[in-house]
C-alpha cells in the first residue's frame, strides 16, 4: 500500500498518545504502591522501596485470604453457570422449532434492553426472604440468567453449528443431549470460550449487589474488600493503592493471557450480530 | 433450520434452566418492584397503597431531574470523543498503517475490563489535593501555580467522572468497529484507490457510512450502560481522605455526579424507601427505552438521506 510517511507518523502519534492515556493509569498504581504514603509526593515514575512494608500492612487484614477465595469461588461458578445456561438457551432457540420459541427469543431481547437495577430493590428482598443474605449466591445467580450470552450463542449456534450433523447425530440414534455436548458444543468453543471470558470479568468486577446482600465481612468479595480497606486504611495510601493492584491484577493477568481469544471473539460474534 | 416436529419438544429441556432463572430471580423481581412503586413501604412492616405518590414526590423532589440531567451531561461529554476516538482507531488499525497492532488493542481494551471499584478509587488518588498525581505533574510542570482541589469543584468532578468513562469505553467500541470494519468488503477499498482517492476520503465516504450500523449500537449500547453508571462516580467520590461511606458521599460536590443509580440506591437502600427507589427505577428504565428508540429512530433516518 502506498500510504505516505506523513499519514503514518500521524497514525503512530495518535496510537502512542492513546496508549499512553490508558496505560499511565495502570502503571502509576502498580508503582505508587511501592511508595511510602509519605512520600507519595515525590512520585517520580520510578519504584521506590516501601513494597514490603505496604504489603505487610495490606495483609494485616486478615480475611484478605479469604476475599480472594470468595471472588475466585464466585467467578468460577458464574463462568461455569453463564457457559451452561446461555449455551444451552441458545442451542434450545436456535436449533428447535418449539411453541413460543418467538416470544422467548423477544423476552431475552427485552432483558438485554431493561437496566439491571431495574428490580434491584425486589432482588434484595427476594434474597432476604430466601435467607440467601451473607452468602455468595446473590453474587452469582444473575450470571445464570445473561440475556446478552444467550443472544449471541442464539446467532452463533444458528450460523455455525450445521444442521446437518444434528441430523446425523439422530440417525446414529445419539440422544439429544449426547448430540449437544459432543457434537454442537465442540463446534461452538470459541464463542463459548469468549462468554467465559466475558463472565469472569463481569463476576469478579460485580460491586453493587454484594454490596446490598453480604454484610458478613468473612463473605467480602474483592471489591467489597477493597473498599473496607479503603475506609480503615485512611490515611496509608501507599498500602491502599497496592491493595488497588492486588485487587485488579488476577483480572488483568487473566486478560492478559487471553485476550487474543476475548478480541476474536468479540469481534466474530459481532459481526454476525 | 427447523426441525422435525418429533424433536422440537427437546427444545423446553435446553430454554428451561435459563429461563427459570430468568424467571424467578429477574423477572418476579421487576413485577415486584413494579407493584411496590406504588406502595408506601419499609422494607418490613406492612405496605400501604399509595397509587402514583411514590412517582408524584419522586418528580415534585427535583432530584430525578437533576440525576437524570448529571447522568446525561457525562454521556454529552463523552460520548462523541469515544465514538470518534474508537472510529478513528478501527480505522487506523484495519488499514495496517502501523505496526504492534495486536499490542495497541490489547492495552485500549484493558480500562474495560478492569474492576470499576479500583477505577473509582485509583483516580480519587490522583485526584487527591496533596498526594495526587495530577497535582504533582501539572505543579512540576509549570502549569499550576499551586494544586487544585480536583474533587471539591463540581465542574471538574464532572470533567473526571466523563474522562474516566471515555477511557473505560473506547477501547470496547474500538473492537466493535474493527468488527464491522471486516464486513466491508476490500474491493470497495480498492476501487476507491483506484480512483485516486486518499486516505482521508476513503475514511470519511466509505468507513463512516458503512459503519453507520455498528455506530447506532454502539450509541444505543453505550446510552443505556452510560445510564447505568454508578461505581465510578460513586466510588472517586469516596475517597482518599475521609474514609467516608458510599452512602455520605454519593454525588460529590453539589450532588454534581449524582447519577439515576445513585439515586435508586440512596432510596432503597440508605433511606430505606422502597417505594419510591421502585419508582425511581421505573422513571430510569422508561428514560433508557425513550432513549434507545429515539437514538435508533434518529441514526436511522439519517441512513435513509
Amino acid at each position: 500500500m502506498s500510504t505516505k510517511l506523513p499519514l503514518k507518523l500521524l497514525a503512530y502519534l495518535l496510537l502512542i498518545i492513546l496508549t499512553l492515556f490508558t496505560l499511565i493509569p495502570f502503571y502509576s498504581m502498580i508503582v505508587m504502591g511501592t511508595y511510602d504514603s509519605f512520600k507519595l509526593y515525590l512520585f517520580n515514575g520510578l519504584p521506590s522501596d516501601y513494597f514490603i512494608h505496604n504489603l505487610e500492612s495490606v495483609l494485616k487484614v486478615k480475611e484478605m485470604g479469604r476475599f480472594f477465595l470468595n471472588s475466585l469461588t464466585v467467578s468460577a461458578i458464574s463462568v461455569a453457570g453463564a457457559i451452561f445456561t446461555a449455551t444451552a438457551c441458545g442451542y434450545g432457540l436456535s436449533k428447535y422449532s418449539f411453541k413460543g420459541r418467538r416470544f422467548l427469543n423477544n423476552l431475552v431481547l427485552f432483558t438485554m434492553m431493561v437496566p439491571s437495577q431495574l428490580g434491584l430493590v425486589a432482588y434484595v428482598w427476594e434474597m432476604n426472604k430466601l435467607h440467601l443474605i451473607d452468602t455468595l449466591i446473590p453474587t452469582i445467580l444473575p450470571m445464570f440468567s445473561l440475556g446478552f450470552g444467550v443472544f449471541w450463542m442464539t446467532q452463533y449456534i444458528r450460523d455455525s453449528v450445521p444442521t446437518e450433523i444434528i441430523e446425523s447425530g439422530r440417525i446414529d440414534s445419539a440422544g439429544e443431549f449426547r448430540i449437544f455436548f459432543s457434537l454442537a458444543f465442540p463446534i461452538i468453543t470459541p464463542a463459548v470460550v469468549t462468554l467465559g471470558l466475558l463472565a469472569f470479568i463481569w463476576s469478579w468486577n460485580s460491586f453493587l449487589i454484594p454490596l446490598l446482600t453480604i454484610s458478613d465481612v468473612r463473605q467480602y468479595t474483592i471489591p467489597l474488600g477493597v473498599t473496607m480497606f479503603n475506609g480503615l486504611y485512611v490515611s496509608d495510601n501507599g498500602a491502599k493503592i497496592l491493595a488497588l493492584t492486588i485487587a485488579t491484577l488476577p483480572v488483568l493477568l487473566f486478560y492478559l493471557f487471553f485476550s487474543k481469544q476475548l478480541m476474536s471473539g468479540l469481534t466474530a460474534g459481532a459481526v454476525k450480530g | 433450520m427447523e426441525q422435525s416436529n418429533r424433536y422440537s419438544k427437546y427444545g423446553y429441556f435446553f430454554v428451561l434452566p435459563f429461563f427459570l432463572v430468568l424467571f424467578l430471580f429477574v423477572l418476579l423481581p421487576i413485577f415486584f418492584t413494579f407493584y411496590v412503586s406504588f406502595m408506601k413501604w419499609d422494607g418490613f412492616t406492612d405496605m400501604h397503597f399509595v397509587g402514583f405518590e411514590n412517582y408524584i414526590e419522586v418528580i415534585k423532589g427535583g432530584l430525578f431531574f437533576k440525576s437524570l440531567y448529571n447522568t446525561l451531561i457525562i454521556m454529552a461529554l463523552s460520548l462523541p470523543l469515544s465514538i470518534i476516538l474508537s472510529l478513528g482507531l478501527s480505522f487506523i488499525l484495519n488499514e495496517k498503517l502501523t505496526k504492534f497492532s495486536g499490542f495497541f488493542k490489547t492495552a485500549f481494551f484493558l480500562p474495560y475490563i478492569t474492576t470499576p471499584v479500583a477505577v473509582g478509587l485509583f483516580f480519587s488518588l490522583l485526584c487527591n489535593y496533596q498526594i495526587g498525581f495530577i497535582n504533582i505533574l501539572l505543579v512540576k510542570l509549570g502549569l499550576l501555580v499551586e494544586p487544585i482541589y480536583w474533587l471539591a469543584k463540581p465542574l471538574y468532578v464532572v470533567l473526571i467522572v466523563s474522562m474516566i468513562v471515555v477511557w473505560k469505553n473506547f477501547g470496547y467500541n474500538m473492537v466493535l468497529y474493527l468488527a464491522g470494519l471486516q464486513t466491508i468488503s476490500p474491493e470497495l477499498y480498492e476501487a476507491a484507490q483506484i480512483d485516486g482517492a486518499t486516505v482521508w476520503r476513503r475514511f470519511l465516504h466509505i468507513t463512516v457510512p458503512m459503519l453507520r450500523p455498528i455506530t447506532i449500537f454502539v450509541v444505543i449500547t453505550t446510552t443505556i450502560w452510560g445510564l447505568q453508571i454508578f461505581e465510578e462516580p460513586a466510588l472517586l467520590m469516596v475517597g482518599t481522605d475521609s474514609g467516608g461511606s458510599i452512602g455520605s458521599t454519593l454525588g460529590g460536590p453539589e450532588k454534581a455526579v449524582y447519577t439515576l443509580v445513585s439515586y435508586v440506591y440512596e432510596e432503597g437502600f440508605v433511606l430505606f424507601r422502597p417505594g419510591r427507589s421502585a419508582a425511581v427505577a421505573y422513571l430510569m428504565t422508561f428514560v433508557i427505552i425513550v432513549f434507545s428508540f429515539v437514538s435508533f429512530g434518529l441514526l436511522n433516518r439519517g441512513d435513509r438521506s
